[in-house]
């Protein structure tokens, strides 16, 4: 079989991998973080949560398999316009039906939050600077609550017999009237949040993964034709950028250089989607032109590599580059 | 080709831990946080700083350098040469990494935890010196040029080398030498303890005092031994014989004597009534009276002896305040369906006797409907065996001993002083609050205190999760050189010399695989915080094990699979 043929069946074959591996491990880390205080975990637990992390991860998962695609395509002597085409083609097709598909199968309602989630009876849970320990919890109501505030003078130990407990933008919240009146807010941790922290870079890069699927979600509920035109922008975008494999002679370099890449796109939408887009749609009424900022910042920087491609890099490297 | 890939790979190794060793600590020299360090331990600072960061991006580096390496080992065989196996180039490389795993864990298991404490410590004494040397200028400015002089010197125990403190100490002593100085008071040694005795022994003792014409002993030795035993009708035939000695002998002396002897017996009744404390200041007032007085001298010695079971001398505490110690330690004590217990904990000195010290204690009790049955702060402790003493006296003379405040409630007046600790001292130094503590823990610590960790009121998932992931990174190490190795060759650079983009081009590596070498260790976190929390420990490591064999398997599978055409 001639190259071009197989690339369909290859990315297909990478991109259920990488979906795969990647839903594997957003199942776990679901419940670890939404699930596990109220549930154990069960393979009807694990059925019934995959599609939705399934639907989650399929824009990072598109994208790491046209990557992966494009390693395998710089080692083979394939036309660099035809490579472009298929992997376009094959990446739209499979990012568009695969959200179009898996939607209805991930309508598994998104973890709330809860703040079971965070605070186990007689267990110190950290809510920004402070500590806060319940002897029970029902609901959003804890009972019996110490609280310890390192900064607290003259007493670091207070003590509620009832207060409110509620999850607000990932925030814990702790209000209670006390007496005395007790107001505590911050980022849960030392419980479980903090077992599946990532390090700070991590951090990041997860970050903007998340603000790139949930928008993509979101179009696709709320506006079916400018889903398809992003789908098009992030696929387009990351095919161009397989021209990067080839800019140098040197292959570990080039690799580097679309990780960067592509690593700088998810960061670029995160920007133009909650700074760049806000500031916009003051300046621009019309709100499709805002909406779609991101979308045509992509295509317009794809269209840049592109050029850049045709014009100054050659078609194809020597046979002695590419290596067996 | 025939040199080995390790020939290849050692010198960009030690280039790049060199590199990373290089900046890490320019790094930390111009980041200096001055505000929360002395200045004079810039240099101190930046070194283990550096030291820390470059054992948290070593995989990274690591994995960067064997990459470049490998990727611009290959050279083209010479023309009618066959080309040698790919495993025997291999194989002397991945003996390298087996070693460098060792070494790596043994730095982050052993140098890294202590080198974290060390900087927790720096920051706290610096801290500490900040206070001290407000205090100090505060003394100054109100002309109290002891406590100015004392503050100074507390500081240079911190900042031996600061010159302006040094200057500013020396006319505070000089200004200070004007106003008047305290008398020095004797310091009385811990003396034997009647408790050590037995009934028969002390009977014998009071004995022997009576044969001395020594009433005072006699009376003190046959009174604790009728406390030891009530039964002993001799040792009250002692004490009777003693007291109408002592009463009698007033009527023989002079006016003066007359006087010290009733100071005298009115100070042994406060010791034989357990007044301690009282009985102490009592002794210490005579023996600056008359310090050749033998009977004064012993039963000071005893009455300091006596304090000592139920209080301690606050200079001694004030004294190691500033040594390092354990910082921010916050557990539950107790904890039932009634009632809970909890302690907070400032600062914690260990002295290398085995005597600890605690600052900033405060304690609460409170009932199942949130009621607060009592609730203290006392600002000093001093630990016996696994009790906490709260009530601190001042050496040189009586005054308002520190003691305990009670903002809530009461105790029983036995208690009110005393508390009784769950935990004992090695699982104290580890319940600081926050990662940072773990951090600071090797895993033999963690291990220790992983069973107890619940009943003092902290998850321990973090502790397994910390555990598992400490024992993950030897294989994490291991696993990505080999994956490093086998990824640098695939994508090796065929066309001979590097080309001068390449050069600029190559920080964009450790960057890029540091990258995803962090990925790969928050898979690994993934997977472990799924296994602890839904299985336990004992399943996690069974898991754990599994997946690196699997790992290891599959990059020696792909380095192998690799050609050196």
């Amino acid at each position: 079989m001639k190259e071009p043929w197989k690339v369909p069946f290859i990315f297909v074959l990478i991109l259920i991998l990488a979906t795969f591996i990647c839903a594997a491990l957003d199942t776990l880390a679901a419940w670890g973080l939404s699930d596990s205080a109220a549930r154990g975990f069960s393979v009807a637990y694990a059925i019934q949560r995959f599609p939705r992390s399934v639907y989650n991860v399929m824009v990072p998962a598109v994208v790491l398999s046209i990557v992966l695609l494009g390693f395998r395509l710089a080692r083979r002597l394939v036309s660099r316009f035809l490579a472009f085409v298929l992997v376009l083609g094959i990446a739209y097709l499979a990012l568009v039906n695969g959200m179009l598909w898996v939607r209805p199968l991930a309508e598994l309602p998104a973890a709330a939050g809860a703040p079971a989630q965070y605070i186990s009876p007689a267990r110190f849970v950290s809510i920004g600077d402070r500590l806060a320990l319940v002897r029970s919890l029902s609901g959003n109501r804890a009972r019996d609550v110490l609280v310890y505030d390192p900064a607290g003078a003259p007493a670091r130990f207070t003590v509620v017999p009832e207060a409110a407990i509620s999850l607000r933008g990932g925030d814990l919240a702790l209000t209670s009237d006390g007496p005395p009146p007790v107001r505590l807010r911050g980022t849960p941790d030392l419980s479980w949040s903090s077992v599946f922290a990532a390090d700070r870079f991590t951090e990041i890069l997860l970050r903007d993964v998340r603000v790139m699927s949930s928008d993509f979600q979101h179009l696709l509920s709320a506006a079916r034709a400018e889903f398809f035109a992003a789908c098009f922008g992030l696929v387009f975008l990351c095919t161009a950028s397989l021209m990067l494999l080839r800019l140098t002679r040197w292959p570990l370099v080039n690799v580097a250089l679309l990780g960067i890449a592509v690593r700088g796109w998810f960061w670029l939408y995160h920007y133009l989607a909650v700074s760049a887009v806000p500031t916009l749609s003051r300046a621009v009424t019309d709100s499709f032109v805002v909406r779609m900022a991101p979308t045509g910042a992509f295509l317009a920087i794809g269209v840049l590599f592109l050029l850049v491609d045709v014009i100054f890099l050659r078609g194809e490297r020597a046979a002695g580059e590419l290596g067996p | 080709m025939n040199r080995s890939l390790l020939s290849r790979i050692l010198p960009y190794l030690l280039g790049f831990y060199a590199l990373a060793l290089a900046a890490f600590f320019l790094y930390s020299l111009l980041t200096f946080p001055g505000g929360q360090y002395l200045a004079s331990l810039r240099w101190e600072y930046a070194a283990k700083r550096a030291f820390i960061l470059f054992m948290d991006y070593l995989i990274p580096v690591h994995v960067a350098a064997v990459a470049v390496a490998a990727s611009l080992s290959w050279e083209a065989p010479r023309p009618g040469e066959p080309p040698q196996p790919f495993s025997r180039i291999a194989s002397s490389a991945v003996v390298a990494f087996l070693v460098l795993t060792v070494a790596y864990a043994a730095l982050a298991e052993g140098v890294a935890p202590r080198t974290r404490a060390r900087l927790d410590e720096m920051s706290y004494a610096s801290r500490t010196a900040a206070e001290l040397r407000r205090q100090e200028d505060a003394a100054a400015r109100r002309g109290d040029w002891n406590a100015a002089v004392e503050a100074a010197d507390r500081y240079l125990q911190l900042d031996p080398g600061n010159r302006s403190m040094i200057e500013q100490r020396l006319a505070a002593k000089t200004r200070a030498a004007r106003q008047a100085a305290p008398a020095a008071t004797p310091t009385p040694a811990a003396g034997p303890s009647v408790d050590e005795a037995d009934a028969q022994a002390l009977v014998e003792r009071a004995r022997y005092y009576v044969s001395q014409k020594d009433w005072f002993s006699a009376h003190y030795y046959a009174q604790a031994a009728v406390a030891a035993d009530p039964r002993r009708r001799d040792a009250l035939e002692i004490m009777s014989q003693a007291a109408a000695a002592l009463a009698a002998a007033p009527a023989a002396t002079t006016p003066t004597q007359s006087q010290f002897f009733a100071l005298k017996r009115d100070a042994l009744d406060r010791l034989e009534r357990g007044d301690a404390v009282g009985a102490y200041y009592a002794f210490q007032s005579l023996h600056g009276q008359n310090a050749d007085d033998p009977d004064v001298s012993r039963y000071l010695d005893q009455a300091a002896a006596a304090l000592r079971r139920t209080s301690f001398f606050l200079d001694e505490a004030r004294r190691v305040e500033l040594l390092p110690g354990t910082q921010g330690i916050v557990f539950l004590n107790r904890w039932d369906a009634e009632s809970a217990e909890a302690v907070a904990i400032s600062k914690m000195v260990e002295l290398p006797d085995g005597e600890a010290y605690f600052y900033g204690i405060e304690a609460i009790r409170y009932d199942a409907d949130g009621g607060v049955t009592w609730h203290f702060t006392a600002p000093y402790g001093k630990r016996v065996e696994n009790a906490v003493l709260m009530s601190a006296v001042d050496r040189g003379g009586p005054s308002v001993p520190v003691q305990p405040l009670y903002l809530q409630g009461a105790r029983a007046p036995a208690e009110r002083t005393v508390l009784r600790l769950q935990p004992g001292a090695e699982e104290l130094r580890v319940l600081s609050s926050g990662r940072p503590a773990l951090a600071s823990m090797n895993l033999a610590e963690m291990w220790r205190l992983r069973n107890r960790l619940a009943s003092y009121g902290l998850a321990r998932q973090s502790l397994g999760v910390e555990m598992s992931m400490r024992l993950v990174m030897p294989f994490a190490f291991l696993v990505l050189s080999i994956l490093a190795t086998a990824l640098g060759w695939a994508l090796r650079l065929r066309t001979g010399r590097l080309s001068a983009a390449g050069v600029v081009l190559l920080p964009l590596l450790p960057v890029v695989l540091g990258l995803l070498s962090l990925l790969y260790l928050h898979a690994h976190r993934l997977v472990i915080g799924f296994t602890v929390i839904g299985f336990g420990l004992s399943t996690a490591f069974i898991a754990l094990a599994v997946l690196q064999v699997v790992l290891l398997a599959v990059s020696l599978a792909l380095l192998a699979g690799q050609s050196s055409r």
